[in-house]
């Protein structure tokens, strides 16, 4: 015989259940824009059926179902998915890096353009050419020495304003430090708290979602690699060693550099271990700090270099409009330094540019020094490690060299983007909340609660006439 | 099944927005700069060639300033050499009238005088200077107390001052020219200078005893010898102007050349840019009404 108060019973767990669904409806709507947060659903699950024995034969007809209960509530989430998206996000952290550096040498290498470097260089020699042809006018002197300012200011200020990429990068570097320390401190409290939720048995999906969300964040500064332990924590290493290990913590240190008191080096917190970065944005910042940057200071090194030694070797030979006739050259310097931080015109010069040495008698009318120089803009020479080439062919050898990494570096980043993005799509159709969806959920809850009150209140009816007009007959 | 959530339709938009956005911008770039490369990465390639042209463009209009300047010194020299010319025919005009022995010994004093005097106007047009700068004193082009020097003719002894300093311009990658005559070159023959015979001439009419009518004539033959010589001199300046011109041509066409190769490589093709630019807007709206069209509903517009 069936058990009327069981019914009641039955419907109140439908009640139960329906609500509870229903708020997990509301809590997927109410975060349908949270950043990580992955779609959450109310597992309704048969309670357990009783056997119920009648006269004929014990068993049958067969069990009875006594309702619904939730059993979880469960995280939409494609731990595969998740992996693919870290891995791909890491090389996105390095070309964005990269790709944002190559942007700003293409400000400090503006080409081509009427005011660019190019330009000031054939301004120089032209300047050296006048000069040969009018070796004894003042004017021109004056001219070629300012000429020979811009061009080595010039110099310095790419050499300066490169030295300040390479310390704003430096300053990047030692936020990323701090974000993946804070980050990893996230991740560490945050497995505290799972394990202590999930040790009942429950799943804590919103902790896992923010735990998530931040693994991603750290997928992109760093090269990671992490797997859950059986308590639910994580384990997190970078290049193999370990960053957090369930609630253990070890950091990150930005300390400054031996060889350059602005630098920063990264090293695991009071070691001399400095962590295996493969890729992800702090790898490609170091890369850039430290490889790409000193590249174009090393070519504009060498360029100032050969420029300095080159025009001195012949300015040396050569006379001033005041040196005496009858000694040999005085042996002048055109330019000082032997970098392209510290090229400068000789100070005498500037002075007087009257000391410019055009002459190779000595006499006022002699420019063949000057045409020496002015020549050396289409000689051949070994710089750096280019060989046989000219001052010019040089630079825009350095250009091109820009114009093709940064292609390179916008196209990788803009791919790489893509990728992750196609990739995520893929994670947000799994994980990710559909208003349309919950709407009609809510619908469905909706009814199968109003059901389930109506279910009660027919039990309800039959009680009441059970109780209060049964056992009247005759009255 | 692949579910498509609000979000991923908002992202997809946006992206694809942003995408539209980003090439509109490249082509506004474009527009209010009016150039097709604007940075190395624009066309790395390119960029070093019109790099390289700029450089050649510069090279070039160099040189032909330089040819401009030796062909206005050249110019300068000629019409110097000219005067020469007509000085040293009235000079031959003058002896050959005073070596006639009917002249009496005050003209020929006379025509002696005049004959020093246009030694010394030819003295005067050797030590001329154009732009400043002596143009037969070879690299001694201007007053210098270092030496001391004064003039490429010492105008009391006639002697030449000056040195041997042949000045030499690029006219074209590692092309030099000569552009300047020096004074020992053009008025120094053997031992003498033009105006040393000249003063002579004048000195051996002017003979006190009486009519040398050998030595006149000897003097005579050598002006004709010096219009020779001037005149040979004057040809060769002709003939390196003429090349000079010719040079400045070939280079002129190579500059113009090179201009239109910067010009197709660095200059905007407005009409295809407008034209381009015209399509991304109206990609554009496109994008827009349909972003429109996709972020508004839900399921809930339709439910009562």
């Amino acid at each position: 015989m069936a058990n009327i108060l069981g019914a009641l019973e039955v419907a109140k767990r439908a009640l139960q259940a329906q609500q509870l669904a229903q708020e997990v409806t509301g809590h997927n709507i109410a975060n349908a824009n949270t950043e990580g947060y992955s779609k959450q659903e109310a597992v309704m699950v048969t309670t357990r059926p009783y056997a119920n024995p009648t006269f004929q034969s014990r068993t049958t007809p067969g069990q009875v179902g006594t309702g619904v209960k939730i059993s979880t509530i469960r995280r939409f989430r494609d731990d595969f998915l998740d992996l693919e998206i870290r891995k791909e996000k890491s090389d996105l952290g390095a070309w964005n890096a990269k790709h944002k550096l190559y942007g700003e040498l293409e400000v400090v290498f503006a080409e081509p353009q009427d005011t660019g470097f190019n330009e000031v260089l054939n301004e120089f020699w032209n300047s050296w050419q006048e000069l040969s042809v009018n070796p004894e006018n003042f004017a021109i002197r004056s001219q070629l020495k300012e000429q020979a300012i811009t061009l080595t200011t010039a110099i310095n200020q790419i050499n300066q304003n490169l030295r300040d990429i390479r310390l704003d990068i430096n300053e990047e570097i030692k936020v990323k430090v701090d974000e993946i320390n804070s980050i990893a401190e996230q991740i560490k409290d945050l497995n505290d708290q799972i394990a202590k939720v999930e040790l009942s048995g429950d799943k804590a999906n919103d902790y896992r979602d923010k735990r998530d969300l931040l693994l991603d964040k750290l997928s992109e500064i760093v090269n990671i690699d992490y797997n859950e332990m059986d308590n639910g924590m994580v384990y997190v290493r970078v290049g193999g060693r370990t960053l957090v290990s369930g609630m253990f913590l070890h950091k990150l240190e930005a300390r400054h550099s031996n060889y350059d008191a602005q630098m920063v080096e990264v090293y695991w917190e009071n070691t001399h271990d400095k962590p295996l970065l493969t890729t992800g944005e702090l790898k490609g910042l170091l890369e850039s700090r430290d490889d790409i940057v000193p590249h174009y200071q090393r070519m504009l090194d060498d360029f100032s270099k050969t420029l300095i030694d080159e025009v001195n070797k012949i300015h040396r030979q050569g006379y001033g409009m005041a040196d005496s006739i009858l000694s040999p050259p005085p042996g002048r310097d055109f330019f000082e330094g032997d970098s392209a931080s510290n090229i400068k015109v000789n100070d005498d010069i500037i002075f007087d540019p009257n000391l410019i040495a055009a002459s190779k008698s000595g006499r006022a009318g002699d420019g063949r020094i000057a045409l020496e120089i002015a020549q050396l803009q289409n000689t051949l020479f070994d710089i750096g490690t280019k060989r046989n080439i000219t001052f010019s062919q040089y630079y825009q050898g350095m250009v091109a060299d820009l114009g093709v990494e940064a292609q390179r570096g916008k196209r990788m980043a803009e791919n790489q983007d893509m990728l992750v993005k196609k990739l995520e799509n893929y994670r947000e159709s799994f994980s990710g909340v559909s208003l349309d969806e919950e709407t009609s959920n809510m619908l469905r809850y909706q009814h199968a609660y109003n059901a389930a009150a109506r279910f009660m209140t027919t039990i309800d009816e039959m009680l009441a006439k059970l109780i209060e007009d049964t056992g009247r007959v005759g009255r | 099944m692949f579910r498509i959530t609000n979000k991923m339709m908002a992202d997809k938009v946006m992206y694809d927005l942003n995408a539209n956005i980003r090439k509109l911008d490249v082509l506004y770039e474009k527009l209010s700069t009016g150039k097709e490369l604007n940075r190395p990465s624009d066309n790395p390639i390119d960029v070093t060639r019109s790099l390289q042209y700029r450089t050649t463009i510069s090279n070039t209009d160099q040189y032909m300033k330089n040819m401009d300047t030796a062909i206005s010194w050249m110019n300068f020299t000629d019409s110097a050499l000219n005067d020469i010319d007509k000085i040293l025919i009235r000079v031959k005009e003058l002896a050959v009238r005073g070596a006639t022995e009917s002249n009496s010994e005050q003209s020929r004093y006379a025509i002696g005088e005049e004959i020093k005097a246009l030694a010394d106007e030819a003295l005067n047009v050797a030590n001329s200077s154009y732009a400043g700068r002596f143009i037969f004193g070879g690299y001694k082009t201007v007053k210098d107390p270092r030496e001391p020097y004064e003039t490429p003719f010492d105008p009391q002894t006639y002697n030449y001052e000056g040195d041997n300093g042949k000045m030499e311009i690029e006219i074209d990658k590692s092309v030099k020219i000569v552009y300047n005559f020096t004074g020992r070159e053009v008025f120094v023959r053997g031992d003498k200078t033009l105006f040393q015979d000249l003063k002579e001439l004048g000195d051996a009419m002017q003979g006190t005893s009486h009519l040398n009518t050998e030595q006149i004539e000897e003097k005579i033959e050598e002006v004709d010898d010096w219009i020779d010589h001037i005149l040979k001199y004057r040809a060769m300046v002709g003939a390196r102007v003429n090349r000079l011109e010719r040079a400045k041509e070939r280079m002129r066409d190579l500059n113009i050349n090179n201009q239109k190769l910067l010009s197709e490589r660095e200059d905007l093709d407005l009409p295809k840019t407008v034209s381009n630019l015209k399509t991304q807007e109206s990609v554009y709206q496109a994008a827009l009404s349909a972003a429109a069209r996709v972020l508004q509903p839900t399921l809930l517009d339709f439910l009562r």
